[in-house]
Formats: C-alpha cells, structure tokens, sequence
C-alpha cells in the first residue's frame, strides 16, 4: 500500500516538472525582447524567474525520477492532477515578473494577471499599462497565446518521450480532440495551425497598425500582440484603452475575424485545411454559434436602439455588434470604456451580454463558457425528447449530430453535457451572489461573474485593484476551474483528500 | 503541394464565411436602426 | 427689483463663464458622466501616451491623467508641438487640451472621444533614465549558479 502511494507522487511530480520546463523555456522570448530593446529591469527580472522556474521544475523531475527509472505507469487520475497542479504552480512562477516590476500592487494582483491570461480570460489587475515595458507586454500576451493552446500541449509538443501518459494529461488539459491517432502528433497539428495563423495574423495587423499611423517597430509589437490576444480569444491589450487605443474600424474588423476563428475547434481547422469544407456549415458548433451570435446581435442592436444613445446604424454596429461577438467568443477586446456598459446600455443589453457569455465559443478551442457544443447536444436533447413523447412508442429512433464526423445524441452524452453546464451556473451564482454581498449593484455582479466564469474579459467595471482580496481569490479560482471545465480540479481535489484520508487513517 | 494548396484554401474559404457572416449582421443591423 | 434681477443676471454670467473655461476635469468625470458633458467645450490635463496616430491632416493622440486615459482628435500642426510621448522609456508631456467631448462620436465610429480646439504643453516629457539596483545584480547571479548546478546534477543521475 505504502509503495503504491509514493509512485503515484512520483509520477506526478516527475510529469509536473517537465510541464514546468517547458513553460519556463518561453521566458526566453520577453529575455531575448528586452535584451534587444534594451530595457535592463525587464531582462533581470525575466533572468531571475526563469531561473526560479528551472530550480522547481528540475526538483520536482528529480524528486519524481523513479518514474523514468522504473517506468511506473501513468494513470488517468494522474493525467488530471497533473494538468491542474501544473497550472497552480506556473501561476506562482509566471508572477513573479509581474511582481518584479513593480506594476502590480500585491502578489495576488500578479496572480490574478497570470491566471487570467492563462486562461484566456483578460480581465487585468495590471497597472499603467501605457508604461510597461515590451517586454512584460511581450510576457502577458505570450501567457495568453499558450494559455490558448494550453501549457500542456506546449509541453507535449516539445518534451515528451513517450505518449502513454502524455495523451492522459492532454485530456485533463480540457481538450479531447484527437487530430490524429497519437497525441504528440495532434498536439503538433494544433501548433502547426496556430502558428501558421501567426505569422499571418501579425503580418495583417502589421500593415494594417501602420496603415493607420503607427510607426513600424511599434506597429509590428501591436500587431503581435494583438494577434495573439485575439486569436487565444484573450482579451489583454498592451495600453490601458484596449481596442480603443486604436480608434480605428479596419483594426478591429481584423481582431473580429481573427477572434472568431480562435474560438473555432482546432478540429474544425484540421478538417478545412484538409479539403473538407463542407464541415464549416455541417458542424454544430458553427452552426450554434452562428444561430445564437446571430440572434443575440440582432436582439441587442434592436434593445439598445430603443435607449438611443448611438448617433446612427455605423456606430451601432461597431459599438453593439463588436462587444456582442467579443463577449460570445469569450474574447474580451472593447473599444468601450467598462462603466459605459452600466451607465449606457441598459438591462437588456447587459443580460444578452451574460447570457452569450455563459454559452461562449467551441469546444477544444481557445474559447471558454459552455461551449457550443454543450449547447447545441442538450437542445438537440430536450428536441429529441420532444419527439419522442410524441411519436407512437413502437419506434425506435437514433438521433445524430455532425461534429467532424457524424455522432449518435445517446442519453449519457446529453447527460454529462448538462452536467457540466450546470456546473458553470454554479459557478456563476456564487460569483453573482459574492459580488452582491461586496455591495456591488446585481447586474454588475452579475456581469463580472459571467465574464470569469466564461473566460471572457469585458469588465463593467467591477474588477480593480480595489476589489476586496476574498472576490479576487475567488474570481482566480473561477477563471481555473472554468478553463479546466472542472474535472481535472475534481481529481486534483478528489486526490488530495484521498491522500490526507490515507496518511490519517495509517497514523 | 496540394497540402499548401489545401491550406491556402481553407484559409481563404475560413475568412471569407466570417466575412459573409459579419457583412449579414451589419446588413441586418442597419435595417433594424433605420426603422 | 431690478437691482435684483441685475444681481441674479451677473451670478448667471459667473456661472456661464465659470463652465465655459471650466476647472480642469477629470477623463473619468467624463466617462462617468458621459451623457451630462456630451458636446460640451471642457479642458483636460494629463501625459501624452503612446505615439501619435496620424490620419491625415489630424491625428490622435491618447492622453493619461491619474484616472483614466482618453484619446484626443486634434490637427497635425498641434500634434506635433508635442516632443515625448509616455512608455517604458519616456515620461511623456503633460498636455492641457480644450476641446468638445463626445460620449459616442459619430464621426469615429461612437468612440468616446474630445475634438480638440486648444493645445498647451504644459510640462515637457523626458528619457527616464534605467536604475538597476545591485541587489538584484547579485540575485541574478546566485540564482544561476543554483540552477547551473541543478541542471549538472539531473544530468549526473540521467547518466548514472
């Protein structure tokens, strides 16, 4: 029995500190940026973190190498608690730049920042944005890039010898699409797409930041950034005004389109690439998402009409229908200040917001909430249902969706759909009633809870340095767990209280 | 080849249904605020 | 009565000059009260951030006060009375602007925004110069001689 237990914290230390690694090794990008800029605070401090990161990750591989030595196996429940310990403790080590250079008022802030841009999240604590250096700026949107893909397919891409463990911890990272048979290979594919639609992404924005009046050097740095925010559907910005810095309808248009594909399932991208157009209309994601971005567009463009406060259709648009997809994607970019959605929208359009929010963009994708997926398989569940209370009892019907490739509605698929719908409400109320018991009037509460719990990032104003420290501990937590979509974070749970039963009941 | 070709496809055909996309909201929402 | 009346009228010019040249506000007074300053002449204070964004024979230039940070539509010949503009390297000049703001401009797409008339430089920017302190020279220097020694002993045992 005693055996059993020590292998178990073997293999997952030994798999954490390789995740640790690998994400250490990104800190060389802001290293090498500030090194090239100039900007000598930035540089030390990066130096000082990674080394940090190496130490961690090192122990952490050498405390578990009997894993390597003996082979131990790994197992589901270690894939799941790897994937979200990594998590907690990259957040720790990733803050530590932030703390360093002075921007954030307390470790917690730094916290906040981190797990927000891990999780594509980007509600920021950060502050002064405008005086950052590029190569903090270079750091947060890297966060948020990776966070998109997820630090473990990082790790997997790069580091992992052999698949048997590695495919466990692929899953408990959230995201079940197989691409391919083997999961290094998959987790390939999806950098492969990712980076292709980089170098793309940026090179438009680039133009298109100096078309519009920013010198080259700065322009390129936008772009990048904004590249990467957009598609992880992130939501961080390098200046304080977000889009609106910018004031420009050809820049947003590009983070629009480019937002919109990041919150597509890598899969679907996969199976364009590979000639199967037909999967962008036949899949149920898009459709979900078109159906619903549709519906919620219209219905808050007519809501907000009424309340007269944009001059024309033009504004309307740019105003309105930008947030709308901003907010489904979970992507969180605006080009409004956070108060104007309290002082000048009204309810209606604050609840379509939370509403789109909640559902957010597809599965296995950069985007949060409850995913099209979800969604679209329980409508499609309750239709069902419908029918057959209303069909004669003697037949027998299969329902089917296509996602990829054609799949049976069965009873537990519908089921664990609603499961974990319902628990993102939880996760929800509880942020709603948290900030209502902090003063904050219900809708703003509201609003802010569903923007964490979808991952999103739009604020109304709610987040802030001085938001009392209980909201921000739990908005960190809801950012994971939502991001993780709660099993990994149960088997973390579940584990640990596992482990302390065990050493109790022995003593 | 055909893979790069395949890829520049999907690519263009990607965009150009998010355009389509956009272009119908922004056509349906200047009929509802012109009204 | 009419005494009256004469008081009342020059407490009313007061106020209407008061409001004209207006104590300087702050950009978050504006969002705050968006709808309240709409079209308003107001005047505002704070570093130019950034760079300018030429767009032709105007540009923005996006200014931070303590509380917010808005962005203002000016022409090309005032924009470039402005010499630094605020980032990781410079402090930029605090400019006071005069000008009309809109809470959704319909001439930039409903951004809030103030068109500005007036532009005074009221205290130059500067290069701020980098200050790095010995301490943590001296940390970066132990903490990688730790990992250093780290990365040989994972070695070691790989090979043993």
């Amino acid at each position: 029995m005693r055996k059993y237990d020590f292998n178990n914290i073997f293999v997952i230390s030994y798999y954490t500190g390789y995740v640790i690694i690998g994400t250490a090794f990104l800190m060389l990008i802001p290293i090498i940026t500030s090194l090239l800029l100039l900007e000598w605070n930035p540089f030390l401090d990066f130096i000082i973190s990674v080394n940090i990161a190496f130490i961690i990750g090192l122990t952490l591989i050498i405390f578990g190498r009997k894993t390597r030595e003996n082979k131990i196996n790994m197992q589901w429940k270690h894939g799941f608690v790897v994937a979200s310990i990594s998590w907690i403790i990259l957040m720790l080590l990733c803050a530590v730049p932030y703390m360093l250079s002075g921007h954030t008022k307390s470790f917690l802030d730094s916290c906040f920042d981190v797990m927000s841009g891990f999780t594509t999240t980007g509600l920021a604590l950060t502050q002064d944005l405008d005086h950052l250096s590029i190569g903090l700026n270079m750091w947060r949107h890297i966060l948020t890039f990776i966070g998109g893909q997820g630090m473990v397919v990082l790790a997997l891409t790069f580091l992992f010898r052999e698949t048997g463990g590695a495919y466990k911890i692929y899953v408990g990272e959230a995201k079940d699409i197989e691409l391919v048979p083997n999961v290094k290979g998959t987790a390939r594919i999806i950098w492969k797409i990712s980076i292709t639609y980089l170098i793309i992404g940026t090179s438009i924005l680039w133009i298109n930041g100096m078309l519009i009046g920013l010198k080259p050097v700065s322009a390129f740095f936008h772009g990048l950034f904004m590249f990467a925010s957009s598609w992880s559907t992130g939501g961080f910005a390098p200046m304080t005004q977000n889009m609106l810095y910018y004031h420009s309808f050809s820049y947003e248009i590009n983070t629009v389109i480019f937002f919109i594909l990041g919150s597509f399932n890598f899969g679907l991208h996969y199976a364009i690439w590979q000639g199967k157009k037909k999967e962008l209309v036949k899949n149920i994601e898009t459709q979900s998402f078109f159906i619903t971005a549709f519906i919620s567009g219209t219905l808050a463009v007519t809501g907000i009409a009424k309340l007269n406060i944009y001059p024309d259709a033009i504004v309307a648009f740019r105003k309105v229908i930008y947030h709308i997809l901003s907010a489904h994607t979970t992507t969180g970019l605006g080009t409004l200040y956070a108060r104007q959605f309290a002082l000048e929208w009204g309810d209606f359009g604050v609840v379509v917001l939370i509403i789109i929010m909640l559902i957010g963009g597809s599965a296995c994708s950069t985007a949060g909430g409850f995913k099209g997926l979800r969604v679209g398989i329980v409508f499609k569940g309750v239709l069902a249902d419908i029918q057959k209370l209303l069909s004669s009892e003697r037949r027998v019907r299969i329902f089917k969706f296509h996602h990829i490739k054609e799949q049976i509605l069965d009873d537990s698929l519908v089921r664990a759909s609603s499961l974990i719908i319902i628990c993102y409400l939880i996760l929800f109320a509880i942020g709603t009633a948290l900030g209502t018991f902090y003063g904050y009037p219900f809708m703003s509460a509201a609003f802010e809870s569903a923007s964490v719990t979808g991952n999103v990032g739009l604020s109304i104003g709610v987040t802030s340095v001085t938001m009392p420290a209980p909201m921000k501990v739990y908005f960190i937590l809801a950012m994971y767990l939502a991001r993780l979509e709660f099993l990994s974070v149960f088997a973390l749970i579940g584990y640990f209280i596992g482990g302390v039963k065990k050493i109790c009941l022995k003593s | 080849m055909k893979e790069i070709k395949n890829v520049i496809e999907g690519f263009v055909i990607e965009i150009a249904a998010i355009g389509i996309f956009i272009a119908l909201l922004f056509a349906v929402n200047i009929i509802i605020v012109m009204r | 009565m009419s005494k009256i009346i004469i008081r009342l009228i020059i407490v009313m010019l007061f106020f209407f000059e008061e409001s004209a040249t207006a104590g300087i506000i702050d950009l978050n007074d504006l969002v705050e009260n968006g709808k309240a300053f709409d079209g308003k002449s107001i005047t505002i204070e704070g570093e130019a951030i950034g760079e300018t964004l030429e767009r032709g024979r105007y540009a923005w230039v996006n200014i931070s006060d303590q509380s917010n940070v808005m962005g203002i539509w000016m022409k090309i010949e005032d924009a470039e009375n402005i010499k630094f503009f605020g980032d990781y390297k410079h402090k930029g000049d605090i400019i006071k602007v005069t000008g009309i703001f809109r809470r959704a401009c319909s001439e930039h797409g409903g951004d809030m925004d103030i068109h500005g008339t007036a532009l005074e430089v009221v205290e130059l920017g500067y290069p701020v110069k980098e200050e790095v302190g010995t301490s943590k020279i001296i940390v970066v220097i132990v903490l990688s001689l730790i990992s250093l020694c780290m990365v040989g002993f994972y070695f070691k045992l790989r090979n043993n």
